[in-house]
């Protein structure tokens, strides 16, 4: 084994930074142990007693970072050339933001004349005015911020239609426009379908699986959540769609909401049917099985929303690999379960994600309970312990006040994991790992101890805990989706496919038979 | 960018709030200090004597040493590390023009909490509040973990000592927890912040020990030889009972809990007000909010056990006049 020293001068890196970088190094092949704690002189105690000591830390000052590298003899350079990517990355990333920085709308425009679109993600209270002087400078805008008004959002959306722009948002977390990802988003081939979505992981997945049957994007154009509501009244949705049919590259529109107010869904319903292009259209959760339009199909989940926009695009649906339900895996996983692990826990990332599983369980079990539950019986608070079949949000605004959102930030979605393995009566976790610009730079490394943990916390008290995890990602992410599916293989945790298949395997794997 | 020199001139960022200290001790001669480091919502600023302060946007509460600028003018302090800032009338930097204004901010001090009708149960309940919400870490890196057992040892000999009463053995305790631990603020320094912030709230018989804190944290060798900056300006300004709001508005709603009268009044209420508070330290930074939390509830059980001994003993505790 062979102990790498090394000092960074003046190091002021936040203590998520720190902890994300120091998991990743250890996760390096080769590595046996990473150590990185700032230079103070107890610091240097604690590593003397494990043993580590080195002038060049009994040099180092506390506003230095010192990071100690064990590894094997033959991998050490590899493993010191990794470490030391990971810290260039962190320090280029801080770099890079800081030198492309315009300080107010004004001096962009002056700067970028020729831009035209706008991202804004500033506090709520803010937003509706810098997207106000977006518009009036003629840009499209994307609003990312959340707690602007639904006065404020009417009126924006009002003057964006009057001007022939779009303004996408409020709270609004992914785009696609002519190739380009915003706020949060996967690298997806471009291809011929047109998704228009109200619900932000709910968009991301169908572009996923959109890439995954073959297809590709042509744009990616985000509504907000609210813009199906009776208030706001679909405007972006429906001027979404107006653009795609008119976009020459767009051959499918698909549509992706949580459940809308019934008249807003008979008017997009409407508009789809009168596009002159075939329409798929998933309103999770929802009842409609009929859209009344010959064009347009209504699906019930992410997944066949692709497959069926994929083979709108008159692709052969046998030269597809479907992802079919593995009813010898669900088997296998109900024989290894004792009769009292009859629960389900999921912690997700992605709120579109959640509510899919939730839906799924939803259509077997009654007990099921979660921080996005219509059924005001059934809501749990942020501060509640899990009950039953629990569904949880993590993303929500309970969750992620006076905290980044858990895609960026994980510890208490790592936190959570590990409580829920307490419970002897909890046969399946089910998370999400969401990839892509925006999201965390390694979401499956950051768990796998916690995973660890929660199995062994099980297996304690004889028993097998079914780690579910689905990766929302392509293999042209970064990372790539198949080193964080052999991450989570390798802790033992089972793979959905989907985030449709993700739903449906958590509650199989609990049913015991003449499902309760 | 010289091309973005001129765009602030004569608009000057107006702070929202700023430390009412700091406002008086900042020097207004013109000299120049520098950008000591930037984060995502904070810029730290060294005065030309020294000083450790910041700029931070108001998504984050007030806090000692700190002026808070509103989020939506955040984008405009687009300062960099040794970036160098005249410390005049207002800050300037001195590259690109931007002024911030402290002028018209509004002062900020902790708002004081009186603790005397807290009872011994009330202070029990409240520890366990605290508790209840302190998550076991699901993962630890390396440095963590082998910090963890000193941090726990010497945690341990703190409360020893300052159960013990002897002044020399708490400051001795306390100074082998500056500066150990993980993270920009270590551990052991984020402990000491939450129990010195109590310590030094109205009515505490744990007011005693304030003197052996400071003398653990200003008396020994230099404090920017034992810890990080950032955390030696947070720790010099806790041993004077001053820290971020939240922490404040957390022995705020314990004091409240006190007068609303029953003890079943603590933590009984998923959503108290403690709770909320609790959490709202609980969020600070990665792990700052829970080693915060610990030395709040070891100071919360160590106040419990004064009490209950001032309240068995004679009248007048001999020691408390020691």
């Amino acid at each position: 084994m062979t102990r790498y020293v090394d000092i960074r001068k003046n190091t002021y890196l936040d203590s998520v930074s720190l902890m994300s970088m120091s998991t990743r190094a250890n996760a390096v092949e080769g590595v046996t142990r990473a150590l990185l704690g700032m230079a103070t002189p107890m610091n240097k105690e604690v590593l003397l007693n494990v043993g580590v000591r080195d002038p060049a830390i009994d040099a180092a000052r506390p506003s230095d970072l010192m990071i100690v590298i064990d590894a094997a003899d033959d991998l050490v350079e590899d493993a010191i050339a990794a470490v030391d990517e990971i810290l260039a990355r962190r320090n280029g990333a801080a770099e890079s933001t800081a030198e492309i920085r315009h300080r107010t709308l004004d001096g962009a425009f002056t700067e970028v004349p020729d831009s035209n679109l706008v991202l804004i993600s500033v506090n709520g209270a803010f937003a509706a005015r810098e997207a106000r002087k977006a518009l009036v400078a003629g840009k499209h805008v994307m609003v990312f911020s959340d707690n602007v008004s639904v006065e404020d959002e009417i009126e924006l959306k009002e003057l964006a239609h009057d001007r022939g722009l779009l303004l996408m948002g409020p709270d609004c977390g992914t785009a696609i426009i002519n190739g380009t990802g915003l706020a949060f988003a996967n690298a997806v081939r471009r291809g011929s379908v047109g998704i228009v979505g109200a619900s932000g992981t709910g968009s991301q997945e169908i572009a996923v699986r959109v890439h995954d049957f073959g297809g590709g994007v042509s744009q990616l154009i985000g509504t907000g959540g609210r813009d199906l509501s009776a208030e706001v009244g679909g405007l972006m949705m429906i001027d979404g769609i107006e653009a795609l049919a008119a976009d020459p590259a767009t051959e499918v529109i698909v549509v992706v909401s949580k459940p809308p107010a019934e008249e807003v869904a008979d008017k997009v319903l409407g508009v789809l049917g009168g596009a002159g292009k075939p329409a798929v259209v998933c309103f999770l959760g929802s009842p409609r099985t009929e859209s009344g339009y010959a064009d347009v199909q209504l699906v019930s989940g992410t997944k066949p929303a692709a497959l069926a926009a994929v083979l709108a695009t008159g692709v052969d649906e046998s030269t597809l690999d479907l992802h079919a339900l593995n009813v010898p895996l669900i088997e296998e996983v109900r024989a290894r379960l004792a009769p009292e692990q009859k629960y389900v826990r999921g912690l997700f990332c992605g709120g579109t994600l959640c509510d899919e599983a939730m839906f799924a369980a939803l259509a077997t079990y009654d007990d099921v309970w979660s921080n996005i539950q219509r059924d005001p019986a059934y809501v749990l608070g942020a501060t509640d312990a899990s009950r039953g079949h629990t569904f949880l949000d993590l993303g929500g605004d309970d969750f992620t006040d006076g905290r980044p959102h858990p895609m960026i930030d994980p510890s208490l979605r790592l936190q959570r994991l590990v409580r829920e393995a307490d419970d002897p009566e909890v046969g399946v976790i089910a998370m999400d790992f969401v990839l892509g610009f925006g999201a965390h730079e390694d979401p499956v490394g950051v768990t796998i101890p916690a995973i660890e943990e929660a199995k062994a916390k099980a297996a304690d008290r004889g028993q097998h805990l079914e780690i579910l995890g689905y990766v929302l990602g392509t293999d042209l992410d970064t990372p790539a989706i198949a080193d964080q599916v052999a991450q989570l293989e390798a802790a033992g945790v089972t793979i959905a496919s989907s985030s449709t298949n993700l739903g449906l395997l958590a509650r199989e794997f609990v049913a015991k038979g003449d499902h309760r | 960018m010289t091309a973005t020199a001129g765009e602030h001139a004569g608009r000057p960022v107006d702070a929202v709030s700023v430390d009412a200290r700091l406002a008086a001790a900042l020097p207004i001669d013109g000299r120049t200090g520098t950008v000591h480091s930037v984060h995502a919502r904070v810029v730290n600023l060294r005065t030309p004597d020294g000083l450790l302060c910041c700029l931070a946007s108001d998504e984050l509460d007030d806090a000692p040493r700190t002026v808070l600028i509103a989020a939506a003018d955040w984008g405009r302090i687009g300062w960099h590390r040794d970036d160098p800032v005249r410390f005049g009338p207002a800050l300037t930097h001195a590259y690109d023009g931007t002024t911030v204004v402290l002028a018209g901010a509004t002062p900020w001090q902790p708002s004081p909490a009186d603790t005397s009708a807290l009872t011994p149960d009330l202070l029990r309940h409240a520890a366990a509040t605290v508790e209840r919400h302190l998550l076991t870490p699901a993962h630890r890196t390396p440095f963590e973990v082998a910090s963890a057992d000193e941090l726990g040892r010497r945690t341990t000999a703190l409360a020893d000592a300052i159960r013990g009463d002897a002044a020399t053995a708490v400051t001795a305790a306390a100074a082998r927890l500056v500066g150990l631990g993980a993270g920009l603020t270590p551990s052991g320094d984020d402990l000491l912040t939450g129990l010195a912030v109590l310590a030094a709230a109205d009515g505490m018989a744990l007011g005693r020990i304030r003197p052996a804190l400071a003398e653990a944290v200003l008396g020994h060798a230099p404090l920017e030889e034992r810890t990080t900056a950032v955390s030696a300006a947070t720790l010099t300004e806790a041993v004077a009972g001053r820290a971020r709001q939240r922490i404040h508005d957390l022995v705020t709603a314990l004091v409240s809990t006190g007068e609303a009268g029953t003890a079943g009044g603590v933590g009984s209420g998923g959503r108290s007000s403690l709770v909320d508070a609790v959490l709202r330290v609980r969020a600070i930074g990665h792990t700052s909010g829970a080693d915060i939390l610990t030395g709040l509830r070891l100071g919360l059980t160590l106040e419990a056990d004064l009490r209950e001994a001032n309240r068995l003993a004679a009248p007048t505790h001999p020691k408390e006049n020691s």
